[in-house]
């Protein structure tokens, strides 16, 4: 038995296909873009694309078609996922939000039949009463839109051509009419078809041409008025309607045309998209014929720049365009119709992070933190980069003051004090007996007296306030100064000097405490009124008087936002109390903790809810929902932020409140889609912060921790933080290296060949011929390639800087080596950290790669030498450290190379067990190979034999993509058809047989192609946590650009989560009606079985999305066990255990 | 709107490429990635253990299937008995005088528990069902007047018999006749007619003939066009298509897609997930008894081919050198086993030790050209040639022999 948790930390990003149509209204122009499993809706706005809802779908998306039947005001969606589900869904506007309505959906599948290469097509006739479905090769399923059935029911009808290359319906006939690219041994063929829906057959269309472009791909049906077809080849575009052929070679096009998108709904222009990045516009021109018909008398196209490469584009509106890449960052650009520059029609508006494809990643912790970051190969040709990937939140260093004693500052407040414009231009420190102010001018920071306020005290609150007036409030008074006339102009002094103890205002309200009474003024010219003063229970240890506002502004301007209502903390009892202003009549009280009293307090509105939120002396933060009417306070919620006692302030970033935390781990928390996030700082310990806003500082934030004043900017806020590291080239693997503080990093670009000779060139600039140092290997293997080639493809070893990436040296391969893999390790008793590098010489004629290279680098001081080669009899597809061995798979072979006093590598020993092994891990004695076809096996090294021998292995035919040990007897795979799975040793078994049978233990669908597992976290291990009971975490990036984590939890917890989510996938309703069981099912082309030994944290995630009625309805006669006893679970118990689950990512 | 996902660019050759691109691009790394891909992994196939009849018997084995588990490889003899070679343990099974007569075929159902076998006598091939947990006790259904037997395909629930050019279709439970497909007054039939299910069970081709069997017991859908007198034909598993010897046909509109000249008398057999295609002419002990002793060299009865079954495009030829006459895949896509007759002096130059020993043991009392049938694991995807890994099939062998 295996107990895990998988769940994505990252969602994908790659763009497969994007769409527009008017899904949310008749009136709303959508864009809807799919990524793998997700699907973005966005409505287009003057502004930009306003996001509407993120919906999930249990199934990769196949096909994605907008369609409008008669009688419908807006468009529905037809969804087809590869597994073959079919589903058609509508939009509904709720109160408050909105809901996808599956309106009909069902299984496609067939029971025989042979799923194409090409892949699967969908295709909607232009008067949307039929779809057209090419699943299976041979076959065409027809599915006529029916608006009162629930079920699809389609209908196969059998075509003789076998190999259908695109399929589109046709516009201006009256029956559907279909054309078709198809393929046979003769080349590539056009055909029209007629469908008849009745009959269920169909009969030779109007026209056919045969022998078009060896590699025509895609067809677009052009809309009436001209109506016809447009055949996208590689060197040439036909327009085709039967009577008319035109076709053009245009010389502009080098790469594979792969996208378009209609320009005018009349069909006379389209945008095309290569594969090299470049967008085309494709212009039909058109004469009008006597008979008032149009017909298409030229094609014209017209380069207009450079895009990320696309995989799909939409054409939105005003000359704005949607381009998806997959392989890059998607991006909305603007098309001029003059060009800026020469060749330049292209402005990019925005631009989208796509991790996508993740090829390889490491993870590191370069702040030393105890926070891992993921440095990962992202993307492929022009758009290969390194990203870092951070959770949390970066605070931008601008200015940092040491001050000494400020380790003991008591609060830290900005002032609008030398102009009274926006800005601020003045700092209030306070201290233990006195307080300082600092001056900011420009850039510039010193120390300056204020008329009217008292330094000699400490201050605990001081902030511009109405009526062109200061306030500052000491433990003695409460000051108000008026800034015309530069002068204290009121001080309010409690009874019987006694001493304030803890006060705060806004604007215009002023709420303090002397021991347990609490007061409450309000700010008017020239003076403070007493409102209101009650007597507490106990003493007050924190309060609030914060207006609950929705947009920030509210708070500024003649009209600002006063508080309705307050809150404060209060001593020995550890209660938060809900009082209402003016009268500071109390309106609702909540216990905290028994131990531990409150030390801070806020009133905060997120996303238009109100909440409460509350630290205490241990660094713990509750939150509550507040009603602002009644002053209730509900949905406790309780998070382990830091250890020692938390103070917070609230700010505004990105136009949003957000609140910071300080502590010994500073968090800031906001709110995304109506859910508290918190996100941890790139600060070792922040004592007080407060906003800055000073003409030399914009938008900046002060921060004072140990001993210095930090003056920075915030990060756009976000949990996951992303850098992009350009390479403008494939990134191939990655390796850190401690030491010399570098990333060693293999890479390949493509150069284009001199038609003339052998003369390369280098098409872009990128990484690896921009390097501070760039050295060549001198030529190895003296083979020339036969035939010409226009590109060569070149590999290169790059020592890439750890904190500025600059990339210090490339080191070149030889002609026709690409490297493979590449580690950091010290070999034997060698002192030194090497780069070892793994290559292959691949000719294209090939099946596979009969030599390679290993070569060991030593980069010290800024110089990188080859201390050694080795060359191998094949691929070197992956390299390992093990026991100061060099451990090479190379081709077929596992093999163990020993590094000799002499520094050169000498094989020891190897093993031939593998069709091609491609992936290695290690741990002690024992290694984890993955094979290509065959799953994984274990070897064992030992040391008095020599000997690798394989001790167990995994029987069933897996075709791995990566591997991963867990322990000493799991091992975690992952193979391609988008499953994991964890493969257990049976060490106890008593034959030999038995343990030499790896077991199949946990089973799960992914959904997507796993390139890379590694070991560790994305978040800080948190220590006054309680301890989540899992162990383990395991990182993973995809093809799509998601990150995952895989961690193992104690079966106790297993079994929990496991029926928390057998309830989620009933009280979910899954968009189209997919089964959840089945999503998961471990699914390859010819067995599925069930998934256990996961738990989907992506559901069960959900769990917390939902309202208290259905969690409720989940929590009904759920089982906890607790301190050994098993009682019924309540609803709190549920959100604690999935928040605790949420917190590992 | 937006085009499908395009797959212009075909994957690379070379499998390295295709590795990286796969990474970018998956799920094969381009279009024909996955071709190449079998084309890679099937072209290779390691022989790697033998086992041989116990040698004070030498009774010659004659065919071979893996159980459904492939844990253990049966395989038939010509005395009729049958023995399960574990293929992890040392606990051989041997069941004696399971036929009369050498047995020719050997079917276990899907779960395991029965095993359909069919002896080759001179006069009837009886038929026979056995439960395999207790095999020895003889408990058995005879499928009396049939000479070729299999199970149905999706349930197995039934058995269809073969006499002459009629089918007989069994329930497998009480081995009673349910239905007679049979047409009469046709001119002429196939040699050695097999009827046989397709994978979903709807059709039965027998004799040439593709029937419905739930529409008529006497009048065939469709009959498919005889070219050549002997080899009756299979389905494809993936249902579409209809093997009849070199021709493949369409299953749906019966047109001939394509004919494929190297399979010609090929016996056929596909791996697990039913892309690849596994051909050999295999000889009946009928045959074998007419070989000439030098007539080593005749083409193509040594050899086996892999075929790629989405194309039907060859993939390798590996010749093992020597007659064949009879052949297994697994289930596991792991192992070939090939039933081999092999020549007592060749063994002796075998690079494989153990082997060696064994039989330096026993050849003093054998001729040396004397013949001898042994079944021969292929291993899949591994490199012929390269030292062999003494695992636990060697252990195995030390054990049992």
């Amino acid at each position: 038995m295996s107990s895990n948790y998988i769940v994505t930390a990252h969602k994908p990003t790659a763009v497969k296909q994007c769409i527009t149509g008017n899904f949310t209204s008749g009136s709303d122009l959508n864009l809807l873009i799919s990524k793998n499993t997700r699907l973005e809706l966005f409505t287009v706005t003057p502004e930009g694309l306003r996001p509407v809802k993120e919906i999930n779908i249990y199934g990769r998306i196949a096909v994605l078609k907008f369609f409008r039947p008669e009688g419908e005001d807006r468009d529905l969606l037809f969804i087809l996922t590869e597994r073959y589900h079919g589903c058609i869904l509508q939009y509904k506007a709720t109160d408050g939000g909105c809901e996808i309505i599956t309106k009909a959906s069902g299984d496609l599948s067939d029971t025989v039949g042979r799923p194409p290469e090409t892949g699967i097509i969908g295709i909607i006739d232009p008067t949307s009463k039929l779809i057209g479905l090419r699943l299976y090769e041979g076959v065409f399923k027809f599915l006529p839109y029916d608006p009162t059935s629930e079920e699809l029911r389609p209908f196969n009808i059998r075509i003789e051509e076998l190999s259908v290359i695109d399929a589109k319906f046709l516009h201006g006939y009256t029956t559907p009419t279909l054309v078709i690219i198809y393929q046979n041994s003769q080349g590539r063929h056009v055909k029209t078809y007629i469908v008849d829906v009745r009959d269920k057959e169909v009969v030779a269309g109007p026209w056919k041409q045969e022998n078009i472009d060896a590699e025509a791909n895609f067809i677009i049906n052009v809309p009436k008025p001209l109506a016809g077809s447009i055949i996208i080849g590689q060197e040439s575009i036909t327009y085709h309607n039967g009577d008319k052929y035109i076709p053009i070679a245009p010389p502009q096009i080098k790469d594979t045309i792969n996208c378009y998108a209609p320009v005018d709904k009349d069909g006379s222009r389209y945008l095309l998209g290569d594969l090299a990045g470049h967008l085309f516009i494709l212009l039909l021109e058109s004469d009008e014929m006597m008979d008032g018909t149009n017909t298409v008398r030229d094609l014209k196209i017209e380069l207009l720049g450079e895009v990320s490469i696309p995989e799909a584009i939409s054409y939105l509106d005003n000359g704005v365009v949607y381009i998806g890449s997959r392989l890059g960052d998607s991006q909305l650009i603007r098309l001029h119709t003059t060009p800026v520059e020469v060749q330049l029609c292209v402005f990019v508006l925005d631009t989208y992070t796509n991790l996508g494809p993740i090829i390889d990643m490491c993870v590191v912790d370069l702040d030393r933190q105890g926070q891992g970051q993921v440095v990962t190969c992202s993307g492929a040709f022009k758009e290969g980069s390194l990203r870092i990937i951070r959770n949390g939140i970066g605070i931008q260093e601008h200015a940092s003051i040491d001050l000494p004693g400020i380790k003991e500052n008591k609060g830290l407040w900005p002032l609008r004090v030398f102009d009274t414009s926006r800005s601020y231009d003045t700092l209030v420190i306070s201290f233990v007996g006195h307080s300082r102010i600092l001056q900011l001018s420009g850039e510039e920071v010193e120390e300056t007296d204020l008329p009217g306020f008292d330094d000699e005290s400490q201050t605990f609150y001081c902030s511009n306030v109405c009526h062109n007036q200061l306030v500052q409030i000491t433990e003695k008074s409460i000051r108000l100064i008026s800034h015309t006339e530069r002068r204290q102009v009121h001080e309010w002094k409690p009874k019987n000097d006694r001493h304030i103890s803890v006060a705060t205002c806004n604007k215009s309200q002023v709420l303090l405490a002397i021991g347990s009474s609490l007061h409450y003024f309000e700010i008017q010219p020239g003076e403070v009124i007493e409102r209101a003063c009650v007597d507490l229970p106990h003493e007050v240890a924190c309060l609030t008087i914060e207006p609950l506002v929705s947009d920030p502004s509210e708070l500024e301007g003649p009209d600002f936002v006063t508080a309705s209502i307050c809150a404060v903390g209060l001593w020995n009892d550890n209660t938060a109390r809900v009082l209402k202003l003016p009268t500071l009549e109390e309106m609702h009280q909540q216990k905290l903790a028994d131990e531990i009293i409150p030390r801070s307090i806020l009133l905060v509105q997120f996303d238009g809810i109100n909440y409460l939120l509350v630290t205490l002396g241990d660094g713990t933060l509750f939150y509550f929902t507040l009603n602002p009417e009644t002053g209730y306070i509900s949905d406790r919620k309780k998070v382990p932020l830091g250890t020692q006692p938390t103070s917070l302030s609230v700010f505004t970033s990105g136009g949003s409140r957000t609140v910071f935390a300080c502590s010994d781990r500073p968090t800031v928390v906001y709110s995304s889609n109506k859910k508290l996030v918190f996100s941890n700082v790139n600060l070792k310990e922040v004592s007080h912060m407060c906003p800055l806003d000073s003409d030399g500082y914009p938008d900046s934030l002060a921060l004072a921790n140990d001993n210095t004043l930090l003056i920075g900017t915030i990060d756009e806020i976000q949990k996951l933080h992303i850098r992009t590291v350009p390479l403008y080239e494939s990134p191939r693997r990655i390796a850190y290296q401690e030491e010399s503080q570098c990333f060693g990093l293999v890479t390949l670009r493509t150069d284009s060949v001199d038609a003339t000779g052998d003369k390369m060139k280098i098409t872009r600039p990128s990484a690896s011929t921009q390097a501070s140092v760039c050295t060549k290997s001198p030529p190895v293997d003296g083979r020339s390639v036969e035939g010409f080639s226009a590109t060569a493809d070149i590999g290169s070893l790059l020592i890439i800087d750890q904190h500025t990436f600059e990339v210090h040296h490339a080191y070149q391969l030889d002609t026709n080596e690409e490297p493979l893999s590449i580690m950091s390790c010290k070999l034997g008793s060698d002192p030194n950290s090497y780069f070892v590098v793994g290559t292959a010489f691949v000719y294209m004629e090939e099946t596979e790669p009969k030599h390679g290279r290993i070569l060991v680098f030593h980069y010290i001081d800024n110089k990188l030498t080859l201390v050694a080669e080795k060359e191998v009899k094949g691929a070197v597809f992956c390299l390992c450290q093990f026991n100061g061995h060099v451990l090479a798979a190379i081709n077929t072979s596992v093999s163990i190379y020993q590094w000799t006093t002499e520094k050169e590598l000498r094989a020891e020993c190897s093993n031939q067990s593998n069709i091609l092994a491609l992936y290695l891990k290690c741990k002690g004695d024992f290694v984890l190979v993955g094979d290509l076809m065959r799953s994984m096996s274990i070897l064992n090294y030992k040391h008095v034999e020599g000997n690798l021998d394989e001790i167990a292995k995994d029987y069933s035919p897996n075709w791995m993509t990566a591997v991963e040990i867990l322990d000493d007897d799991n091992f975690l795979g992952a193979e391609n058809f988008y499953n994991v799975f964890i493969c257990q040793k049976d060490s106890g078994a008593t034959t030999d047989e038995e343990r030499s049978k790896l077991r199949e233990a946990a089973l799960f669908h992914v959904g997507d192609s796993i390139n890379t597992f590694r070991h560790g976290s994305l978040v800080m291990q948190n220590v006054g946590e309680t301890a989540v009971s899992s162990k383990g975490h395991i990182l993973f990036g995809t093809v799509h650009g998601s990150i995952g984590v895989i961690t193992t939890v104690d079966e106790d917890l297993y079994a929990f989560l496991h029926s928390i989510q057998n309830r989620l996938a009933k009280v979910i309703k899954s968009v189209g009606n997919i089964d959840h069981e089945s999503w998961r099912s471990f699914c390859t082309n010819e067995k599925t079985e069930a998934h256990r030994g996961f738990v989907d944290g992506d559901l069960i995630e959900c769990f917390l999305d939902l309202n208290r009625e259905k969690m409720a309805e989940v929590a009904k006669g759920l089982m906890v066990k607790e301190h050994g006893t098993k009682r019924e679970a309540t609803v709190d118990d549920l959100i604690k255990a999935v928040e605790e689950m949420n917190r590992i990512h | 709107c937006c085009p499908k996902p395009l797959y212009r660019a075909e994957a690379p050759i070379n499998i390295a490429s295709r590795y990286f691109r796969r990474q970018i691009t998956p799920r094969w790394g381009g279009v024909g990635g996955c071709a190449r891909d079998r084309q890679f992994i099937y072209s290779r196939f390691r022989p790697s253990f033998v086992f041989r009849p116990p040698d004070q018997e030498n009774v010659p084995y004659t065919c071979c299937a893996f159980m459904p588990d492939d844990l253990s490889l049966a395989v038939g003899n010509f005395q009729g008995d049958i023995t399960f070679h574990s293929l992890d343990t040392e606990q051989d099974r041997v069941i004696e005088n399971c036929a009369n007569a050498p047995i020719v075929c050997l079917e276990p159902s899907r779960d395991g528990e029965r095993l359909l076998t069919v002896a080759e006598g001179v006069f009837s091939n009886p038929c026979t069902m056995f439960n395999v947990e207790n095999m020895e006790s003889k408990t058995r259904f005879n499928y009396r007047g049939a000479y070729h037997v299999e199970f149905s395909k999706t349930t197995q629930d039934r058995v269809i018999g073969t006499k002459d050019s009629s089918a007989l279709i069994y329930d497998a439970a009480t081995g009673q006749i349910i239905q007679t497909l049979e047409k009469v007054n046709l001119a002429k039939q196939y040699t050695c007619n097999k009827a046989t299910f397709s994978p979903n069970d709807d059709l039965v081709l027998s004799d040439g003939l593709l029937w419905d069997p739930r529409v008529s017991s006497t009048e065939p859908i469709h009959k498919f066009d005889k070219f050549n007198s002997s080899m009756s034909g299979i389905f494809h598993p993936r249902g579409t298509e209809v093997i009849i010897n070199t021709e493949v046909w369409d299953l749906r509109n019966y047109h001939l897609l394509r004919t494929v000249p190297y399979i010609d008398q090929c016996t056929l057999h596909f791996n697990r997930d039913s892309t690849v295609m596994y051909a050999a002419k295999s000889l009946s002990h009928l045959e074998m008894e007419d070989i000439d002793e030098n007539d080593d060299s005749s083409p193509g009865s040594t050899t086996f081919l892999a075929i790629d079954a989405q194309n039907y495009r060859p993939l390798s030829v590996t010749d093992t050198k020597h007659k064949i006459y009879d052949f297994a895949a697994d289930g596991k896509d792991c192992n070939l086993a090939v039933i081999e007759l092999e020549k007592w002096s060749e063994t002796k130059q075998l690079n494989y030790s153990l082997i060696f020993l064994q039989r330096q043991q026993h050849s003093d009392d054998n001729n040396e050209d004397e013949r001898i049938s042994v079944c021969r694991l292929y291993e899949v995807g591994k490199i012929f040639g390269q030292k062999l890994i003494f695992g636990i099939f060697a252990v195995h062998f030390l054990i049992i022999k």
